[in-house]
């Protein structure tokens, strides 16, 4: 096949930045192939795909240099907005990607702004609408949509461009797992023949799909071929900032030299080279937590608008040094749920209690010193102008003498990896170090109980980790965790207890063991168990995490 | 304001059928504008912002409430009628305040001859305050018929008007978005007031200056996330081809019918009436 796109030694470096985000790139994107583009934070996968369409270097500036070629033809000059009809975008915040009355006029826009007759977009429109999954929908306000509704809307609407490359930079990132799995299937649904897709993703489960991978490290290209091959290594995998597929992480560690791309072919694959659980089930269940009850929900209903209820009857309690994963689709109440343990809301029925007295009697303000809570994006936090000051502001507020905020600023970092960065502007960390800052502000106030919603989303493996041993560090020095997660892996790999969310109640509340491996229940909740989970349900053995997998197999020798 | 002013007014049940997309299906969903809206929804929308404009035109000529007052319920009749209901209800609270706040000022600054009551020079006189009234009255009656436009005009039709009438396409899109933009803002900020009380930020409490002080941890994340958005706006945009120099065509079709004329001749008549009957009650002077 010919060559549609291709990087020729491209360099570039974002202005103001030390550190080249393209470092001699040398990459050809042939039509009608998908490649998946993966790497750590920083490594250059958003660069790359902006360079495609020429939004580096016009709109993100810096120096450039190399060429990026289109059909055989330089982009150099070519402005974005001319490039619309043969290539598209689709970026990760669907928000700021709509801006119409109707999904119908969202479709159109792009098609309004090439120029097209009206019956060729009409036509279009209802081509795409199909293969996006949005039929009976194209009347709809796309703020009434779903969150993976919302992002193939996105999607539709550069597909009725009908552009030769289709780029998309992260576009499940801000999804749950129904949504992710509703535009992997519109992707699966384009014409391969017309499309050439190259997706930046960090769900190796969906890569092992691609044509082809390329990782990326430092703005260099470190590998690329076959997905069997190229994520074959987990310790490569987890170096280069992705979770290799379950799957292939089971098969690495039982030494099989197979790299099944579904739960199907595992099974198969381990019939084929005689695993079989063992005799006796190796897993040792976490003891409950002994501790009093500091946080009971009873019988709380709230709506944000009246008629819309968000949470019903919803009854909890929540042990002092418990690990709570609050797991549910996008929309099923869980971080309405959570910002009344502080009292950011207020129940309209029921009430909440922090150790027996009313959360809403203690107020906010002297909650902020028992209960930590970490919103999702650290942007939406951090505002000082460095980082002492930032991590200051919450003991400042709560009243702590000056002479003791030093102490307690410096412990926190310490705790999270961060020492020595008080004078360090936040804006200028990456988006894991921001992460852990925000957590080291909730940390420095000693809180009692931590909450955190989706406290992994755009990280790499590597700082999901980090994130995550942390928790569990901290949670094993007395603190009782909360999070609100998608990720599901992160959930059954960390949480001792799972709740379920469905529809504004709770619909599931026990030991992660014991949740993840009730298949019937799991399955009303709308969620999707994890591939090592589904292969030990169909294997017998209740294992959460491929390695715990992998321990509670051995090759029969008969 | 919200974004839900512009709420297509096509019940959920009339989309196209499923089935075989023949030419009458094709047909079927085609996006005239609002066309299975009522009155107001078919007419054009440049007609409509002329209309709007001659709408203003009326309270200017009132002097008294009782004048104004005739004008005020044919308004409330038509908003009732274009479905603008709701949104008026959520504009109820402004619109009090507004009509309170003329009554109240005018009262204390207009000097008219009959004393209600007052301490030396500061008198609230009868006129003052029917002047007041007058001016709160019309006030509310430049929202109800902007509530009336806007909702029955969808923000791309009003858009398409705007460059009819010679406005750079670049910047009537700009000011839509300021339509889109809002609620997506008031929801980031009411994210970060949310976060930053979680962190012990009390701002309900101490004098103006220390209040005033508070605001910073919020101003400055709603700014920064404000700019990242219009960013990467900026990039989709772009990406599906705004700004391109070639000429710009549109799904919607905006066909001109009896109605524009009929509306056009309805806003002129009342504006003209109403014109006519101001000078015959002021009465020639």
């Amino acid at each position: 096949m010919a060559s549609l796109l291709s990087y020729e030694n491209v360099r570039f470096a974002y202005r103001g930045a030390k550190a080249p985000a393209l470092d001699g790139v040398d990459l050809n994107i042939e039509e009608g192939e998908f490649v998946g583009i993966a790497g750590a934070t920083g490594a250059g996968k958003s660069t790359l795909v902006r360079a495609a369409s020429g939004i580096v270097p016009q709109f993100f500036k810096g120096p450039f240099r190399g060429e990026v070629k289109f059909r055989g033809e330089s982009l150099r000059g070519r402005r974005v907005a001319d490039l619309a009809g043969q290539i598209g975008t689709v970026f990760q915040d669907f928000e700021s990607q709509l801006f119409s009355t109707n999904a119908r006029l969202e479709c159109a826009f792009g098609m309004e702004n090439l120029g097209l007759d009206r019956a060729t977009m009409r036509r279009r429109i209802e081509e795409v609408a199909r293969m996006a999954g949005l039929e009976g929908l194209m009347d709809r306000e796309p703020q009434s949509l779903s969150g993976g509704q919302k992002q193939r809307l996105a999607l539709a609407s550069v597909l009725c461009l009908k552009p030769d490359l289709l780029l998309c930079d992260e576009p499940t990132t801000d999804l749950d797992s129904a949504g992710r799995q509703e535009l992997f299937d519109a992707l699966g649904r384009l014409s391969r023949s017309k499309h050439a897709v190259v997706l930046v993703e960090h769900e190796t489960e969906r890569l092992a799909r691609a044509d082809r991978i390329v990782f990326l490290n430092k703005g260099r290209i470190v590998a690329q071929g076959l997905p069997g091959k190229t994520l074959a290594d987990p310790e490569f995998c987890l170096q280069h900032g992705v979770f290799p597929p379950q799957m292939f992480a089971l098969a690495a560690k039982l030494g099989i030299a197979a790299r099944p791309l579904s739960v199907g072919e595992a099974e198969a694959a381990l019939e084929r080279e005689r695993f079989a659980p063992r005799a006796a089930c190796p897993f040792v269940e976490q003891p409950e937590p002994s501790g009093d009850t500091l946080i009971e929900i009873a019988g709380v209903d709230f709506a944000y608008t009246r008629g819309a209820p968000a949470l019903k009857g919803v009854s909890l309690a929540i042990r002092r040094g418990d690990f709570v994963a609050l797991l549910g689709q996008n929309g099923s109440g869980k971080t309405t749920l959570v910002k009344h343990i502080n009292g950011l809301l207020a129940p309209d029925k029921g009430q909440v209690l922090y150790e027996g007295v009313p959360v809403q009697r203690i107020g906010v303000a002297k909650m902020a010193a028992k209960v930590g809570f970490v919103f999702q994006n650290p942007d939406q936090m951090l505002f000082a102008a460095n980082v002492y000051d930032e991590v200051a502001f919450g003991l400042r507020n709560l009243g702590v003498a000056a002479d003791r905020i030093e102490k307690k600023v410096a412990e926190a970092l310490e705790t999270v990896g961060l020492a020595g960065t008080q004078r360090v502007d936040p804006f200028i960390m990456t988006k894991g170090e921001r992460q852990k800052l925000a957590l080291a502000c909730v940390l420095a106030c000693e809180p009692e109980a931590l909450i955190l919603d989706e406290p992994t989303t755009g990280l790499d493996a590597l700082e999901q980790i980090a994130v995550m041993d942390l928790l569990s560090r901290l949670n094993r020095a007395g603190h009782t965790i909360i999070i609100v997660t998608h990720a599901l892996d992160i959930a059954a790999a960390y949480a001792r207890r799972v709740v379920l969310m469905r529809g504004g109640k709770i619909i599931g509340d026990g030991p992660t063991r014991r949740l993840f491996h009730d298949a019937a229940l799991f399955s009303q909740s709308g969620l999707a168990a994890p591939p090592c989970v589904q292969l030990g349900a169909a294997l017998g053995v209740p294992a959460l995490t491929p390695d715990e997998l992998a321990g509670a197999l051995e090759r029969r020798t008969t | 304001m919200s974004a839900g002013f512009y709420r297509a007014k096509r019940p959920e049940g009339s989309k196209s059928p499923p089935g075989p997309v023949g030419p009458v299906d094709v047909v079927d969903a085609v996006d005239v504008a609002g066309v299975s809206g009522g009155f107001f929804e078919r007419v054009h929308p440049v007609t409509k912002l002329i209309a709007l404009v001659i709408a203003f035109v009326p309270p200017f000529f009132a002097q008294r409430p009782l004048q104004i007052l005739p004008y005020f319920c044919l308004l409330l009749v038509a908003a009732l009628a274009t479905g603008a209901a709701p949104h008026l209800e959520r504009l109820r609270a402004m619109m009090a305040i507004l009509f309170i706040m003329s009554v109240l000022l005018w009262s204390l600054f207009y000097q008219g001859q009959t004393r209600l009551f007052g301490i030396g020079l500061l008198a609230v006189t009868l006129e003052g305050t029917l002047y007041g009234a007058t001016v709160g009255i019309r006030l509310v009656c430049f929202i109800l018929a902007t509530v009336i436009f806007l909702a029955c005009t969808r923000i791309e039709d009003f858009t398409y008007a705007l460059s009819r009438l010679g406005v750079p396409y670049v910047a009537s899109f700009t000011l839509s978005l300021a339509f889109r933009l809002t609620p997506l803002f008031m929801e980031t900020g009411a994210t970060i007031v949310m976060a930053q009380r979680a962190r012990g930020l009390d701002l309900d409490s101490g004098g103006l200056i220390a209040r005033l002080r508070r605001y910073v941890p919020i101003l400055i994340p709603i700014l920064v996330s404000g700019l990242r958005r219009a960013d990467q706006l900026a990039v989709a945009l772009e990406s599906k081809g705004f700004g391109r120099r070639n000429k710009r065509t549109t799904l919607s079709e905006y066909p001109v019918t009896w109605r524009d004329a009929a509306l056009l001749f309805a806003v002129l008549a009342v504006a003209l009436i109403c014109a006519i009957s101001y000078y015959r009650t002021a009465g020639p002077r």
